[in-house]
């Protein structure tokens, strides 16, 4: 058996996963074209303009609660932000960030909380969850990222082509939104069709294909970022790219075609970032200039810490 | 008013003597800029903390790797710049020492504020030391200069770019146009060499080449552009000529030659100052050159008849072994060797008559300032000429009693004459004026390539020290200790025109540019308005 290389540090999850998805959406590779075959990349428009909307997460301090009853509740102090960056013409700017803190607790339980960290006020907003484990409290933070994202993306939809981090533009599936997925959980595709991957050369995607499922209708293709090395898996360097069925068949192809002209040149290399060349550069930068937002979370953890110790005395 | 520039940063440590602060890309903030912070405590005391900015820094936030740069420049990274200003403090008041905290907005002192951050606020006699890069004048307390608190200025720079000796005579019109001296003015009196060139034949004329925008800078320092109206220029008698011709080229007309009798320099003792070589303490050189002079000081009757120097010289050797048998005969050779050697270089300005004697004698006080040409003379020569001037002039002081009215004088190439090795009668001369001037009222602006290579006593004693271009290993040198970092950095790439100037009140040394000259520096500028344009800085305008 001949052995290729994952490209990924090992202590992200795997990119690819050839699991067995739960279910089974309905998938049609005809929608754009009768032929099986790799579209090769057109030129850019001159004046392409579009935004890269993304979020980052983090959990300052897991709590319990202590219920009068005597049992506890699950909970956790968390901070998130969603932002985008423009990239029109020959500049790219950070625009919009917005950060925000939630004190998620499970059972539904309603809690924030508000103190002092120097001349600032920290405002955790209750956000409650409804189940009372560990996975839904960090769930909570989860979706409201997602949606904080999701309202970005719609606001910015109408200055251009909008690029959603992840499946955040299902809650926007009526707007130019294109979703890049940078890991493949589901292939979607038989076989047969799922072989192209390997053959596609940079900025060359497959014909789009329709999925269908209870959630909700899209179109979507793969598209290649960047050329692998001989030593690495012929997966590498793939993204995969959505687009709400509600836009119309011909918006999502000129999306497609848009896209594979545009997303190769802001592909990172690994020297850059580790989950090169999928974590788009612009992503990769604002990922890092969100988390800075944050503020410290050593300091945050603190004034927490603070807060948890002084409420003793109340 | 002062305005809003940044804010104190807190990625670095703010101190109560220096600090960083932020500022806005867009921002005109540069080197030199005077700034402002003020910090409240407890109790409601304000504390100001005023400085300059002598570090600039941008960089772009965000970026990683070097070339960054290239994919932000494509539009493909998004990265934000950042400039940061390193600020010294020169002041603090009232002088409480905290740190300014971060966050704290950040002014450009203006106005007021700015006099206060460089204490012109306390200075009750300021003189014009020029002006700032953003056109702000700058002034020098006159208190260390006059010798009340302190005296003498030092300037180094590279020779060439005309900026050493401009900057001299600028400072002397600004202390003799300004109110300072009041009704003193008239009896102060500046004495100035002329070693190089003929530039400074022409300082009585306008400069008809001076333009509109220079003579603006002027008024902004409260000074009306013109010449030196009352002005003495002496020149060396022509060689070879029996009668009394300034051996100038460019300028004759008012130009008096100058000349001593064998008799004067009998009398006078001016001997010592044809042995300028720097000598070794211990040479028994000096002993021989005394025992003469007196000699000679004495043989009124005898040189009576001798009619030039080398009648004096073939009088010495005929006397010598009478006068100086005590010595050995090699100290006795050495002195008849440079003597001859001497007689060469100076035999001309030492004649058996002159056309009239007191008009001939250099009299510095004959005019406000007094320009004595000796740039056509050997070294040898020079050197006997200052030497003896300034040995007349100090003694002159000495009899008066008084350091009123002062007595300015500007020597260039102090190297020659006053070196950190060895020992010569004129360096005694300057030594004596550099230590001794302050209580007698007389003030040396003296300037060289080279700081390093002056006896230190000299450059320590001088007030205010100004540089001017500087080649780069010479800013390195201990002497230019008082430059911090950047400004020795900057020594190196200053414009003609510019100069950085110490004084003892402000802690930092300050960056200024003096106007073009308003005096002619030369005969075209004094000539003709066709001239215009042609400067002494020409060559260097970039």
């Amino acid at each position: 058996m001949r052995l290729l290389l994952d490209p990924w540090p090992a202590d992200y999850e795997a990119p690819i996963s050839f699991d067995a998805p739960e279910s089974r959406p309905e998938v049609d590779v005809t929608v754009e074209s009768g032929v099986w075959e790799a579209i090769p990349p057109g030129e850019p428009p001159a004046d392409a303009s579009c935004c890269f909307v993304d979020g980052v997460r983090r959990v300052e301090a897991r709590v319990l609660g202590s219920l009068d009853s005597g049992g506890f509740v699950h909970g956790l102090f968390g901070s998130f932000a969603a932002g985008y960056v423009r990239a029109a013409g020959r500049k790219a700017e950070f625009g919009d960030i917005r950060v925000a803190r939630v004190l998620v607790m499970g059972n539904g339980a309603l809690e924030g909380r508000e103190f002092l960290l120097g001349s600032s006020t920290l405002s955790f907003a209750p956000c409650p969850a409804v189940r009372n484990t560990p996975e839904d409290v960090l769930a909570g933070l989860q979706s409201r990222m997602r949606e904080a994202e999701a309202e970005l993306a719609e606001s910015m939809a109408g200055e251009g082509c909008v690029f959603v981090d992840g499946p955040s533009y299902r809650a926007t599936s009526r707007y130019p939104v294109v979703g890049v997925i940078k890991r493949i959980l589901n292939p979607y595709l038989g076989e047969p069709q799922f072989s192209l991957l390997g053959r596609l050369r940079k900025g060359g995607r497959t014909p789009l294909f329709g999925i269908s499922d209870t959630a909700y209708n899209r179109y979507s293709c793969y598209l290649r970022l960047s050329d692998p090395r001989a030593l690495e898996h012929p997966l590498a360097g793939i993204v995969r790219i959505e687009t709400g069925a509600a836009v119309g068949l011909d918006a999502a192809k000129s999306l497609a075609d848009f896209a594979a002209a545009l997303l190769p040149s802001f592909a990172s290399t690994s020297t850059r970032d580790p989950r090169a060349p999928q974590n788009l550069l612009p992503v990769g930068a604002l990922e890092q200039e969100m988390r800075r937002r944050l503020g410290d979370p050593l300091l945050i953890r603190r004034a927490i810490e603070k807060e948890l110790h002084e409420q003793r005395d109340r | 008013m002062s305005k809003e520039i940044g804010k104190v940063l807190g990625t670095a440590d703010a101190q109560p003597l220096d600090f960083w602060i932020a500022v806005p890309a867009a921002e005109p903030l540069q080197l030199d800029d005077v700034v402002l912070v003020r910090r409240t405590l407890s109790g409601g005391h304000e504390v100001t903390l005023y400085g300059i900015v002598d570090i600039l820094v941008a960089r772009h936030e965000g970026a990683k790797l070097e070339s960054d740069v290239f994919l932000a420049t494509d539009g493909v990274l998004p990265l934000t710049h950042a400039v940061k200003a390193h600020v010294s403090v020169t002041r603090v008041d009232p002088e409480i020492f905290v740190p300014p905290l971060p966050g704290e907005p950040v002014y450009k002192a203006a106005d007021g504020d700015r006099d206060k951050a460089l204490f012109f606020d306390a200075m009750t006699k300021p003189f014009p030391l020029g002006l700032s890069r953003d056109g702000e004048p700058v002034h020098g307390n006159f208190e260390f200069l006059d010798g009340s608190r302190g005296a003498h200025v030092n300037i180094s720079g590279i020779s060439g770019v005309a900026t050493k000796t401009t900057y001299a005579t600028f400072l002397l019109y600004g202390i003799f146009h300004s109110k300072l001296l009041g009704a003193a003015a008239g009896n102060t009196h500046a004495l100035i060499f002329n070693v190089k060139g003929e530039d400074l034949l022409f300082l009585d004329k306008p400069n008809k080449a001076l333009r509109a925008d220079q003579e603006a800078l002027y008024a902004k320092l409260g000074l009306q552009p013109g010449a030196f109206e009352d002005l003495a220029i002496y020149a060396p008698v022509r060689r070879e000529t029996l009668e009394m011709v300034p051996d100038t080229g460019s300028r004759t007309e008012g130009v008096i030659p100058f000349a001593w009798t064998v008799k004067q320099f009998c009398e006078e003792r001016l001997l010592r100052f044809l042995f300028t070589e720097a000598e070794d303490d211990s040479s028994q050189l000096g002993s021989v050159v005394e025992r003469v002079e007196a000699r000679l000081a004495r043989a009124r009757d005898d040189i009576r008849g001798i009619d030039g120097f080398d009648g004096l010289v073939e009088y010495i050797q005929e006397h010598l072994d009478d006068w100086a048998g005590s010595y050995a005969s090699g100290t006795r050779s050495a002195f008849e060797r440079r003597l001859l050697s001497a007689a060469a270089r100076v035999a001309h300005l030492i004649r058996g008559h002159t056309d009239d004697g007191e008009r001939n004698v250099i009299n510095w006080r004959k005019a406000q300032v007094t320009v004595i040409d000796i740039h056509n003379l050997h070294d040898r020569a020079k050197r006997f000429v200052i030497g003896v001037v300034l040995k007349r002039m100090f003694e002159d002081k000495e009899k008066a009693g008084t350091s009123r009215p002062l007595a300015f004088v500007v020597l260039d190439e102090l190297n020659k004459y006053a070196p950190r090795e060895g020992w010569s009668p004129i360096k005694d001369v300057i030594l004596d004026m550099a230590e001794r001037g302050r209580s007698l009222g007389v003030i040396l602006i003296g300037a060289e390539q080279t700081a390093s290579q002056i006896e230190r006593r000299v450059v320590a004693n001088s007030s205010f020290r100004v540089v001017g271009r500087l080649d780069l290993a010479e800013a390195q040198q201990h002497e230019y200790a008082f430059l911090p970092g950047p400004s020795r950095a900057r020594a190196g790439i200053l414009k003609p025109g510019t100069v950085i100037v110490s004084q003892p009140e402000i802690p930092i040394p300050l960056l200024v540019r003096f106007p073009f000259p308003s005096w002619a520096t030369r005969e075209s500028e004094a000539r003709t308005a066709a001239a215009a344009g042609k400067d002494p800085f020409r060559k260097f305008r970039s």
